[in-house]
């Protein structure tokens, strides 16, 4: 079978796949504003799986002010079918995005 | 009492920033790792590299060179396109840090800053380990590296921070002059460039030292006054202020380098009309109106001119600024073929206090329109809506980016 080598434009691709929500996607959430604190996650859905999960607890927060994008960092668990999973949910400022990470 | 003067230099910045923005987005590569470079767009015209990583430097790689001749040197080079916002923004976060440890911090260029430390140290102490702060907070808070060099003046502050890098605090103080300064070569030398340096290589100066002990008459016989500067700056004398910039735009403008000759008034209108469209947007965007209207352009070698005339009354209308531009270029081109064109408008008045000229009925209609624009724009994308002459014309129906006109600067003068 003959091996062809990715082309260059594929390479592209993947390293852009690699690049660009390799780590991080983009979630929905519901969050409680109380006051004048940060927003505080509730639960968040997987808009392309359908999932949705509850957000147990938030087990830290801090801020992410990395190339002058501010985004907070909530360190958070949740059980799901049974296990306890960590996991970070980060929220842009500049934009109002919600993000998943593995964290 | 000598003054301390801090300057700061963020290390490959766009590279840098671009990586930066990459990982906090969830990117599993740094783009600091691997040889790779900031790039124009390939396909639209010949592009050029504008910053590039430390592995890129290896293979040779220069800024300033084409893509096509960087990808010969490394096939597997990754290339990225500059993205503006990302660096006023980046660059605005290291000029807010900076603004934490003096109120004098002038910003000399989007990823450059002098910081006058003089009236800080009585409160934050000595200057090398302030620095050190600066560049770890920069790295951890900020997430890229910075140079910084210390001294007594803007020019040696600059001068240390370019000896090594990157991530490195280097102090240039007078004393030091000799051991540190003089024995770079003269290319070294701030405002040493290609032109000059060749001509004191033929005069047997070969580093800083040998042009600080040359006779400073000499240099200005074959230099004139330039040749006093250098004399100076090899000998460490500049006495510039740290001058903080002003935070009021005196003027939005932008141009464009087109991808091709232009040779007639129809091409030229459409450019026009395309550098109105940004300008128009922005000023809008700012809330600004303008009551002055500037055409540049230059030619196929490199030669400018511009006209300019001042309006009897005050506009953020792209259309109004479109016509007057026509207007100036006609008067002013001479039909010789063209390669850069420019719209700058200055004289900036808010919006909300403008004088509309008594002659003009459209205004309202005309208001409507360019903020219906502005809307869908702003909701959609840049490429949302466009006028239909630029429709298979080839250029871009809005050209010019932020514009260098929030610094007043890109000057090389201290």
């Amino acid at each position: 079978m003959e091996y062809r080598s990715p082309s260059e434009k594929q390479l592209q691709q993947m390293l852009n796949d690699l690049n660009h929500g390799g780590g991080m996607r983009p979630v929905d959430v519901i969050a409680r504003f109380i006051g004048i604190q940060a927003p505080r996650p509730v639960k968040f859905r997987l808009p392309q799986e359908d999932v949705t999960v509850i957000v147990d607890r938030i087990i830290s927060q801090s801020e992410d002010r990395r190339a002058g994008n501010r985004m907070i960092v909530y360190c958070c668990e949740s059980e799901v079918r049974g296990v306890k999973r960590r996991y970070e949910l980060k929220y842009e400022i500049a934009t109002c995005r919600w993000y998943l990470c593995s964290g | 009492m000598d003054r301390v003067i801090l300057h700061i230099d963020v290390n490959s910045a766009y590279l840098s920033w671009e990586a930066v923005d990459r990982l906090q987005h969830g990117a599993l590569l740094d783009l600091r790792d691997v040889p790779s470079v900031v790039g124009g767009n390939e396909a639209s015209r010949h592009g050029i590299v504008l910053a590039k990583s430390i592995p890129a430097k290896r293979f040779g790689i220069q800024t300033g060179e084409t893509l096509y001749s960087a990808r010969q040197k490394c096939p597997g080079l990754l290339s990225v396109p500059p993205r503006y916002d990302l660096y006023t923004r980046c660059s605005k976060a290291l000029q807010e840090l900076l603004r934490e440890y003096s109120d004098a911090v002038q910003v000399f260029s989007v990823d450059e800053c002098f910081v006058d430390f003089s009236a800080s140290i009585r409160l934050m102490g000595d200057p090398v380990t302030v620095a050190d702060e600066i560049r770890r907070r920069c790295r951890d808070e900020l997430g890229f590296t910075v140079n910084v060099g210390i001294s007594t003046s803007k020019l040696l502050a600059k001068m240390a921070g370019d000896i090594k890098k990157p991530d490195k605090t280097i102090t240039l103080f007078p004393d030091e002059i000799t051991t540190k300064l003089w024995p770079l070569p003269i290319e070294d030398l701030y405002m040493c460039g290609p032109a000059t340096a060749p001509k004191l290589r033929k005069m047997g100066i070969h580093t800083i030292g040998d042009l600080a002990r040359t006779d400073a008459a000499i240099l200005r016989y074959t230099l004139k006054s330039f040749g006093q500067l250098l004399w100076n700056y090899a000998n460490g004398i500049e006495a510039s202020e740290v001058r903080p910039s002003s935070p009021k735009v005196k003027g939005i403008g932008n141009s464009t380098t087109t991808s091709r000759n232009v040779e007639d008034l129809e091409h030229a209108d459409l450019v026009l009309l395309s550098l109105s469209e940004s300008v128009g947007a922005r000023l809008r965007a700012g809330g600004w109106c303008t009551r002055l209207v500037a055409v540049s352009i230059r030619n196929a070698d490199f030669a400018s001119s511009s006209r300019q005339r001042t309006l009897s009354f005050a506009t953020d209308s792209t259309m109004q600024i479109y016509e007057e531009a026509r207007l100036l270029l006609r008067e002013l081109w001479r039909g010789e073929p063209l390669r850069h064109l420019g719209i700058r408008t200055s004289q900036l008045t808010p919006a909300d206090g403008m004088q509309f000229s008594l002659f003009d009925l459209d205004v309202g209609r005309r208001q409507a329109l360019d903020s219906a624009i502005d809307g869908i724009r702003k909701r959609y994308g840049c490429n949302a809506v466009q006028r239909g002459v630029f429709v298979n014309s080839g250029i871009r129906p809005m050209t010019g980016g932020v514009g260098d006109d929030e610094y007043q600067m890109m000057s090389s003068m201290l």
